[in-house]
């Protein structure tokens, strides 16, 4: 077998080098592995955690939640209806932009809870599952999660 | 007591809302302040269009803030050197305002949570007491206030007398050691006897919880009778407070022309006799117009909101369950009203 040549393996070594740079410019709210730590979490039913990588103010399908009592007692509720994610795959995570509250609900508080409680580059991410999908709104990082905002599930 | 009689409003598109906000807080935000003097656990600040903070002892809390406590959360308060107010935990307070009979009235507004409220002083006046469906008078009074995950109200007082009112009926007049309940939308229900330390928040939600729970139509239904009539009171308000603008703005206009003719004083005489009591009437249309506008939004958010996330998580994978399709249907209903009438009242600052 030949041996490459110097000047493939510098072009190989960029293009690597390249790929890792670009890589590390995604934020983390919005690389897939990072949504599918949330996942798996929910599939453990591990409430405690969702509680604890989530913050408030909550955005619940068209609903802003207040309480952080209220965000576990949905986080219960949805691990205790026995809504499994299997076979759940991020089907695209990007930064939110000007239209992407109306995934959630096309009023005017949903449209004030994007501009004023979402930082720039809050990830939106679509999960699909066997029998569904849903929507999370990720930002920054806490204890190796993303942050998650909102949910958008159910009707 | 607010009369229902007392038709009051404020801006929507092309009315000078802003204006009217400016005119108005700045005068009475120093003198109706209330100083946290007591923070344990999670306490929040809410400011209108601000971030939501910690609180700290020393903050001051205006009219249109909000004090919102954690599952481990207790604040206290002093309002004026006149009254104690103590918020328990998963409390939602507010401080708000209202006119009455050409006066402001301070209202304290507990949508979600426990409130207790000592006055330590006759002959100030007192605050009313209000929750997500019920208003509440007091006079020399110690009394607590629980509002109900499923938007009813107990009103429990301890010293002094209270006269609250529902969203229908006749007000019930309170003393010591008697309570009175009322759900959203109805009249105050038959007045109970409490000893002191009788009743805590907590047992008699999970009370309001597994009513809701049972049935969960029933509870929405009695939300949509509520949102109604605040926006009775929103959509006779509005007409009364444009009709108001248009003759302060007709008014102001003749006072150059005034000037120009008659001098300076003429001016004075004529904006003391003609356009003051003008303006004070669309103050005071636009902030009850305030008032119960932000009364319809802590009702979507904190009760029917709860409830529908509640139901919605809970129901998650049995969406065609009736149970659910029955709250649904009427939460839809609630919604699009709200929408419709209160929306267009709203500024991004309140939510």
């Amino acid at each position: 077998m030949r041996k490459p040549s110097g000047a493939v393996l510098a072009a190989i070594t960029g293009l690597v080098a390249l790929l890792v740079a670009s890589c590390s410019t995604i934020p983390f709210a919005q690389r897939p592995q990072n949504a599918q730590r949330v996942i798996d979490t929910f599939n453990a039913g591990d409430v405690q955690t969702l509680d604890n990588i989530s913050q408030v103010p909550f955005l619940f399908n068209g609903e802003i939640v207040e309480l952080k009592s209220d965000v576990d007692v949905i986080w219960t509720n949805l691990v205790k209806s026995g809504l499994k994610l299997t076979n759940a795959q991020v089907a695209s995570a990007a930064a939110i932009d000007s239209e992407s509250y109306k995934q959630f609900a096309d009023t005017m508080e949903v449209r004030v809870f994007f501009q004023k409680y979402l930082p720039k580059g809050t990830a939106i991410v679509h999960v699909t599952f066997k029998g569904g999908s849903f929507d999370l709104l990720l930002d920054g990082a806490r204890k190796g999660f993303p942050v998650v905002i909102g949910i958008k599930a159910g009707s | 007591m607010i009369s229902t009689t007392m038709k009051i409003g404020f801006a929507r598109r092309g009315l000078p809302l802003f204006g009217l906000l400016a005119l108005l807080v700045p005068a009475h935000l120093a003198a109706q302040s209330a100083d946290v003097t007591y923070v344990q656990g999670s306490v929040d600040l809410q400011k209108p269009g601000q971030p939501r903070t910690e609180a700290f002892i020393g903050d001051s809390m205006n009219p249109g803030d909000s004090i919102i406590t954690g599952s481990d959360g207790l604040a206290q308060l002093q309002k004026e050197n006149l009254a104690d107010i103590t918020v328990s935990q998963g409390t939602v307070f507010t401080l708000r305002q209202i006119e009455e009979n050409g006066k402001k009235r301070d209202v304290l507004s507990v949508s979600l949570g426990s409130l207790a409220f000592k006055f330590n002083q006759l002959g100030g006046t007192e605050p009313l007491i209000g929750t997500t469906s019920a208003v509440a008078g007091i006079r020399g009074t110690e009394l607590k206030v629980f509002a109900g995950a499923d938007g009813s109200s107990l009103f429990v007082v301890e010293s002094g007398k209270v006269q609250v009112s529902g969203a229908s009926g006749q007000p019930v007049d309170l003393t010591a050691n008697e309570g009175v309940e009322v759900d959203p939308g109805q009249a105050p229900g038959q007045k109970i006897k409490v000893l002191h330390g009788q009743v805590d928040y907590s047992t008699w939600n999970a009370q309001k919880l597994d009513a809701l729970l049972k049935d969960p139509g029933a509870a929405a239904a009695k939300v949509r009778t509520q949102m109604e009539s605040y926006i009775a009171q929103i959509n006779d308000l509005w007409p009364e407070y444009q009709k108001a603008y248009a003759k302060l703005t007709e008014e102001r206009q003749k006072l150059p022309e005034i000037e120009k003719k008659q001098g300076k004083q003429a001016r004075t005489d004529y904006y003391n006799k003609t356009v003051l009591p003008v303006e004070q009437r669309a103050r005071g249309l636009f902030l009850n117009l305030r008032y119960y506008t932000l009364s319809a939004l802590s009702l979507r958010r904190y009760v029917l909101g709860t409830m529908y996330t509640r139901l919605t998580s809970m129901y998650i994978v049995d969406q065609s369950n009736p149970v659910y399709r029955g709250f649904e249907q009427i939460y839809q209903q609630i919604v699009t009203d709200y929408e419709r009438s209160v929306v267009p009242h709203l500024v991004a600052a309140d939510i």
